[in-house]
């Protein structure tokens, strides 16, 4: 495998597992809690 | 049925990325990839995904979120109320009468590799004594009747059939079931078991090292080398393959197909989700998970696990071909490979899974228009529409010489009608809705907006670059077809199923739009 190769893989694939990693962190992060405060 | 909803956002997320998953993120990437350019075409590739792919499936979610607001869930509704032209329900139907069609035989694919699962789970496949290399295409050939017309329907065909019954029934059951009970509960533990085989697979596949001591050079790393080094296209250096326009052609075309835009899938599917749901990212989280099974799964074990077992000339000549690479080849591997038996199960089931959760989603758009289109239930609509589909895998299955019928039927419906829906939706959302008031809506609920790029991108760019992709595949594939239309009844059968399903479709419509005129005359939903 040359070193190219090597590049569009490596590139490629993080690439696409950052992208990943990005969406279901950002799935299920939790929400910061908003407590309701009523109007007085 | 109307009140029908997504669960959770990871539901629908699941949902819509296993629709789009199938067997070409296996096995049509890695042979394109290879074929065009090796680590190159990933440059188109991954601009194409950008500037085509995501675009289009934010229209294709923003078009189908604003049907579902307004009550609509099927294509004809959703266009009729997103763009005010009398001719918009009926461009519409086309959403319905591509996945239809597709259905018919994409059902038969998934199940030959139920039945290759069940093979391997049961013991082996069932080969021929002869130790010819070609047997395991003897074999594939003789299962699917490619041979003769008509050779399912004989006592030897009977287990292919059997199947066949067992797909079509799980199809239809889960649809059936409906949206949350059968599509969502089914999507939520399929895509999660086959990403699990996946891995498992490709594990094995990365730690084989060099299988073949007489064959030193048949390596992993090669085999990862054979699929990610940059090579020349037709004689040119590597390099080169960025100005040949073939390659940015098969690089559109493959992301089209692999993010499931333009199948009339995604714009039924996201008219159940809320009306303040952030699609944006909805859109984007589902591209990027079928995006890891493409590039992470598909492009790091079907040609590398080929190459270290068969070497790179058998390869070459089976690069174009997804049924070959899936339904020759691999048999082949696993024969070679260490509990090849096990991994060939898990293989096939892993594809069959990536087909079933396509395969229910191409059928329920048409079930659902159905439903809202003439007032019916969901058991009724079944009962319709289960027929027909099986007349029309039926005529899939009897005109099996050389898969003619299914070829037909992968031309004319799976690849030129796909590409005129992406060209509608384009338009459609770009000039229908139109674009600021689609940008609008696409960006309700968004956490972050559609960047202003896109909106450019799908007005001036999209629909007229898919519409020159169009041109092009017509004019390298268009004559082999047509001349096919003269000469084979299976060819003359599946377009006139098409067709038939077309003009019942067409009257339907009329139907529904009488009964929905004064649901498309309310007032807007905010």
């Amino acid at each position: 495998m040359t070193i190219t190769g090597w590049i569009f893989m490596s590139v490629s694939v993080s690439a696409v597992l950052a992208w990943n990693v990005w969406c279901f962190w950002r799935l299920f992060r939790r929400k910061p809690h908003v407590t309701h405060i009523p109007d007085v | 049925m109307a009140s029908e909803r997504w669960t959770s956002k990871l539901g629908t997320i699941l949902a819509v990325a296993s629709a789009a998953v199938g067997l070409g993120n296996f096995l049509r990437f890695p042979g394109k990839a290879a074929a065009y350019g090796g680590g190159v075409f990933m440059i188109p590739y991954f601009i194409s995904l950008i500037v085509l792919g995501i675009p289009i499936a934010w229209a294709e979610w923003t078009i189908g979120r604003y049907g579902g607001k307004h009550g609509f869930h099927s294509a004809p509704g959703i266009f009729a109320k997103v763009w005010k032209h009398p001719a918009s329900p009926y461009v519409g139907a086309l959403a319905l009468l591509v996945p239809f069609g597709i259905y018919v035989y994409y059902v038969y694919i998934g199940a030959w590799c139920l039945a290759y699962a069940g093979f391997y789970l049961f013991g082996s496949l069932p080969l021929s004594d002869s130790t010819a290399s070609d047997r395991y295409g003897v074999f594939f050939n003789n299962f699917v009747g490619a041979y003769q017309d008509g050779a399912l329907f004989s006592t030897t065909g009977l287990a292919g059939l059997g199947f066949l019954a067992i797909c079509i029934f799980l199809n239809w059951w889960l649809v059936y079931r409906g949206l949350v009970e059968g599509i969502e509960k089914f999507c939520k533990w399929a895509l999660p078991v086959l990403v699990i085989l996946g891995l498992g697979i490709l594990v094995r596949v990365l730690t084989l090292g060099t299988p073949d001591a007489m064959h030193p050079e048949r390596s992993v790393i090669n085999g990862l080398g054979f699929m990610w080094n940059p090579h020349a296209v037709g004689g040119a250096n590597a390099w080169a393959a960025l100005l040949d326009p073939q390659v940015w052609l098969e690089a559109a075309g493959q992301i089209f197909f692999t993010l499931g835009v333009a199948f009339g899938i995604i714009i039924c599917y996201s008219s159940y989700v809320r009306k303040d749901d952030d699609i944006v990212f909805s859109a984007f989280a589902a591209c990027a998970t079928n995006e890891f099974t493409e590039v992470c799964m598909g492009g790091l074990i079907t040609l590398p696990a080929a190459f270290v077992f068969l070497g790179a000339e058998p390869l070459k000549n089976v690069l174009g071909s997804t049924l070959g690479l899936a339904f020759h080849t691999f048999p082949q591997i696993f024969d070679h490979m260490l509990f090849g038996r096990w991994f060939g199960f898990m293989w096939f089931f892993l594809l069959f899974l990536a087909a079933v959760t396509s395969s229910i989603a191409m059928i329920h758009p048409v079930v659902v228009f159905l439903e809202e289109g003439l007032g019916i239930t969901k058991a009724r609509a079944v009962a319709i529409l289960a027929p027909v589909s099986v007349f029309g895998s039926g005529v899939v299955v009897y005109f099996s010489k050389d898969l003619i019928a299914l070829d037909t039927l992968d031309f004319w419906v799976g690849s030129v009608m796909i590409f005129v829906l992406g060209s509608v939706l384009a338009l459609t959302f770009a000039w229908g809705f139109p674009l600021e008031k689609g940008l609008k809506e696409a960006n309700t609920g968004a956490d972050f907006p559609i960047p202003r790029f896109f909106g450019f991108m799908l007005k001036w760019f999209c629909p007229f670059y898919l519409l020159i992709i169009l041109f092009a595949w017509l004019t390298k594939n268009a004559g082999q077809y047509v001349g096919s239309l003269g000469q084979h009844a299976g060819a003359q059968w599946a377009v006139a199923f098409v067709g038939a399903c077309a003009v019942a479709l067409v009257v339907l419509v009329r139907i529904a739009m009488v009964r929905w005129r004064d649901r498309l005359e309310a007032a807007e939903v905010v």
